[in-house]
């Protein structure tokens, strides 16, 4: 029997394990760059239309993010999405016209009283197997629609005309005015993104995630193994019921205006389906979508026929690349690595950090 | 140091395990459990391990009453368990499971487990690339992290050849009196059983029919009726 | 609140008369979650497609004529959907069908709205079922007893033809048990054939009744799908019984919330959920076709 062994660390090449640590560091400078430089395109695109379509399809990617996060850690798809967009875009206006909070308070305390709305839910929702959590999260929405547009409400919520939102002071010093233009909006909703983008890929490379992920492989093993596999899944889901949150924020900063349609199976729809067609197994890969999904709505829009496009690429997704576009990317571009370095160990290694 | 009090599971009329009760006191041994097919071996597995709720009975460790007791507790306060049906992790490298588990439970030396098992050599391949036998070595090193106090091994040889039976029993046995762990384990080839371990639990159907040492199980006459066919 | 107000017969009737409507749904959504092990999220869309065809053909035959019409039509609906949609796709997990179903709907809908508009419909009820009668002590509308007597007729017949007819047993053996269904001779891709087609034309079925009953409007599909993933929650995922059940449940929870908080009414469905979640999260049925 071996009495002491080398331990396992230093099976691995020592010199790889530098490279990655000192790659990483670099990557941060790399990625705070993208996103300071990011802030001043508005500067150079200075097209209000093409702007304000980018932040569309930003705010749609924030919420695609969100729900790709779960799916993708949990394999928890959560049909009901519009839930988590509607209900913090009607608190900001709530907040702003019932409780006179100025408008940072107004956001915070939107984004603060969904997220423990999610933490409600998720406690009731979160022990059920993907199917009938699908289901009531889409019930969820359903019922936060109707409680929009009951009569009762209607002074609160606006019913079905809708809620036309007059902001108390600045948002970070942005007017209610200046928010709606599409060049003084743009570095609010890129930031908002690029934080999300930043929160959910270092929530999926912690601990955390790797436990996620190992209860999605096998939650018997996970519990057999000393792992609570409740609250690590409740937690993934206010971290993505936050996220998603932030788009209904921000949907509501640009539009000072929140409807039922928010909540709408159709909103929650949009989602879904950029998530899907982007792909959820990378952090990004719901923000291509998203884009690809706003982009396509201009273009087809127009056509009539955007539904009949929209559910082709839900077949074409489902039956045919699952892993969405940037996975279908991605997967060719490791095999191309793969003939490059011909064979298998340094391309399986970094599919599995990639992970 | 563990002891099982008219443990039973019963569905509707069907008892899969009908008030069995023994003890094993000691720790460091390595104890069979045997039966013909259908004996209940793998619900008492299930049922002291918690993945079955028993419709009766109790379950002591350590002379704590641990039967209300989750899953999750259990195995953080060691006790541990091996699956019929291997139970991995299938996306994982056999090094991110096994250090997952490790950093879970304070396991101190991951290495010796890791060159016990002999998984060095698969130590970063997926797990559901490498081989059945191996697969069999990673569910079974799984349950030994943490050092456990108590581990229930359900058929580790299954599905595995007599020598391969023989060299993990061997291993077992290594494991179990360095690390003074007490393993029950469920198998179903019964002459390792016998060479192997230090006591013995016989079921069938459901009921308990003898616990003792292996030459008493062996001249056993329910036993020797029951699975060993003609004397042994 | 007056007692008698929650008891009367009248409330009694209307609970009926929508558990009459989810019954026919969820059965169906039921069936052919039974025998595909799929959650149809598209029903919702189907029952809305059979209402608005049931409008265009009762204006241009007649509300019988829709009867029959529509939900043929929507069984030929339900053939392409198993033969493009469940079939290629029976292998693959119960999300992938599920998102695809939601794909579904998400088509269905707009399409209906790009044909008929966006505006509410009304469709009268025939001549023969117009008007009220005298229903102990209260006068009742024809329509709702005709509603209720579909209904009740409709899972009369489904559990005739699923205990007496060699198909229906099948139905209930493939359900239960698909591999050794399959095994023991059963061909499950004829049978899937008949159960979803059966599964939409029942969706059908209820759109065309729900004419008369409810508005005919773009809303009517979501809203409805709710109340049958409601409903089918609450009875036990694939228990046909429990979903019968359950729709009777929901339908008096409907009714009594109208009564005592009118202005919430809409809200008691999601409590009944709520509460069972909390107290039997698995549902009430015995699970699987029963």
């Amino acid at each position: 029997m071996n009495a002491v062994a080398a331990p396992p660390s230093t099976a691995s090449s020592p010199t790889r394990a530098r490279v990655v640590r000192s790659g990483a560091s670099s990557r941060w400078w790399l990625w705070l760059l993208v996103v300071a430089i990011g802030v001043f395109v508005p500067k150079v695109v200075t097209s209000p239309f093409y702007l304000s379509l980018v932040i569309n399809g930003m705010i749609l990617g924030v919420a695609a993010v969100g729900i790709g996060f779960l799916m993708h850690q949990c394999g928890l798809v959560m049909f009901g999405v519009a839930a988590f967009i509607g209900l913090p875009a009607y608190l900001v206006g709530l907040a702003s016209a019932q409780l006179g909070l100025g408008l940072n308070m107004a956001v915070l305390l939107a984004l603060l009283a969904s997220t423990l709305f999610a933490v409600l839910v998720g406690a009731l929702v979160v022990r059920a197997r993907p199917l009938p959590f699908a289901m009531l999260t889409l019930a969820l929405a359903q019922m936060l629609k109707s409680v929009a547009t009951l009569q009762a409400m209607r002074p609160l919520t606006g019913g079905d005309d809708g809620l036309a939102m007059t902001f108390n002071g600045t948002f970070l010093t942005l007017t209610q005015s200046e928010l709606a233009k599409p060049a003084v909006f743009w570095p609010v909703a890129w930031i908002a993104l690029c934080a999300v983008l930043t929160l959910a890929w270092c929530a999926g490379r912690a601990r955390f995630g790797q436990i996620l992920r190992a209860t999605q492989a096998n939650e018997e093993r996970m519990r057999f193994s000393g792992f609570d596999t409740y609250v690590p899944r409740l937690i993934a889901f206010t971290l993505a019921a936050f996220i998603v949150s932030v788009s209904g924020v921000l949907i509501a900063l640009n539009s000072a205006f929140a409807s039922a349609e928010l909540l709408d199976f159709a909103t929650g729809g949009h989602a879904l389906v950029a998530m899907l067609v982007g792909g959820g197994g990378t952090v990004g890969g719901p923000l291509v979508g998203a884009l690809l999904y706003t982009w396509g709505q201009d273009a087809f829009g127009a056509t009539g026929h955007l539904e009949l496009f929209t559910g082709i690429a839900v077949v074409a997704v489902i039956a045919a690349f699952p892993q969405g576009a940037t996975g279908f990317v991605l997967q060719l571009w490791r095999r191309e690595r793969k003939a490059d370095h011909g064979g298998g160990d340094a391309a399986r290694g970094a599919d599995h950090a990639a992970r | 140091m563990l002891r099982v009090e008219d443990l039973s599971v019963s569905y509707g009329n069907v008892h899969a395990l009908d008030g069995v009760s023994f003890e094993v006191a000691q720790r460091g041994v390595l104890h069979g459990i045997i039966g013909p097919n259908g004996a209940g071996k793998s619900t008492l597995m299930d049922a002291i391990t918690g993945r079955r709720k028993p419709t009766r009975g109790r379950v002591w460790v350590d002379g704590e009453d641990i039967t209300q007791r989750p899953v999750p507790w259990r195995r953080r306060r060691g006790m541990s368990r091996s699956f019929q049906r291997t139970s991995i992790f299938p996306g994982l490298t056999v090094r991110e499971q096994l250090e997952l588990v490790a950093s879970q439970l304070d396991e101190p030396d991951l290495a010796q487990i890791v060159d016990t098992f002999e998984l060095r050599d698969v130590y970063d391949e997926v797990a559901d690339s490498i081989a059945y036998g191996d697969q069999r070595r990673v569910d079974i090193a799984l349950a030994m992290i943490g050092e456990p106090r108590l581990m229930l091994l359900d058929e580790p040889a299954a599905g595995l050849s007599t020598t391969e039976t023989i060299a993990l029993f061997e291993h077992l046995t290594v494991l179990v009196r360095q690390r003074g762990v007490t393993a029950l384990v469920v198998e179903h080839d019964v002459d390792a059983v016998f060479r192997f371990c230090d006591a013995i639990t016989a079921l069938d159907l459901g009921k308990l029919l003898v616990t003792g040492k292996p030459a008493e199980v062996r001249a056993d006459a329910r036993v020797i009726s029951a699975y060993l066919g003609t004397a042994a | 609140m007056d007692l008698s107000q929650l008891f009367n017969v009248a409330q009694l009737a209307n609970a009926l008369a929508l558990a009459s409507l989810l019954t026919i749904l969820a059965s169906g959504l039921a069936l052919i979650f039974g025998l595909r092990d799929a959650m149809n999220f598209g029903h919702g869309a189907f029952y809305m497609l059979g209402a608005y065809l049931g409008y265009s053909v009762s204006n241009r035959l007649s509300f019988w004529a829709a009867l029959i019409v529509v939900p043929l039509l929507l069984a030929l609906v339900g053939a392409v959907f198993e033969l493009a949609v469940l079939r290629p796709l029976q292998k693959r997990s119960r999300m992938d069908v599920a998102l695809i179903t939601f794909g579904l709907a998400l088509v269905i809908g707009p399409a209906i709205y790009k044909v008929w508009g966006t505006a509410p419909l009304s469709v009268e009820a025939p001549p023969a079922l117009a008007g009220s009668v005298q229903l102990l002590g209260t006068m009742y509308p024809v329509y709702r007893l005709f509603l209720i007597a579909v209904g009740f007729g409709a899972c009369v017949a489904l559990a005739l033809w699923l205990k007496y007819t060699r198909s229906g047993m099948h139905t209930r053996a493939v359900s239960q048990q698909p591999h050794i269904a399959r095994m023991m001779g059963v061909n499950t891709d004829r049978l899937s054939l008949l159960v979803v087609c059966l599964g939409t034309g029942f969706a059908g079925l209820a759109g065309v009744l729900a004419g008369p009953y409810l508005s005919v409007d773009p809303g009517m599909g979501a809203s409805i799908l709710i109340s049958c993933l409601i409903v089918v929650v609450v009875g036990g995922l694939g228990s046909i019984g429990g979903a019968i059940a359950a729709a009777v449940v929901y339908g008096f929870i409907q009714v009594i919330g109208t009564v005592l908080f009118p202005s919430l009414a809409v809200l008691a469905p999601y409590l009944l959920l709520f509460v069972v979640l909390l107290w039997r999260p698995q549902g009430f049925g015995r699970g699987r076709v029963a």
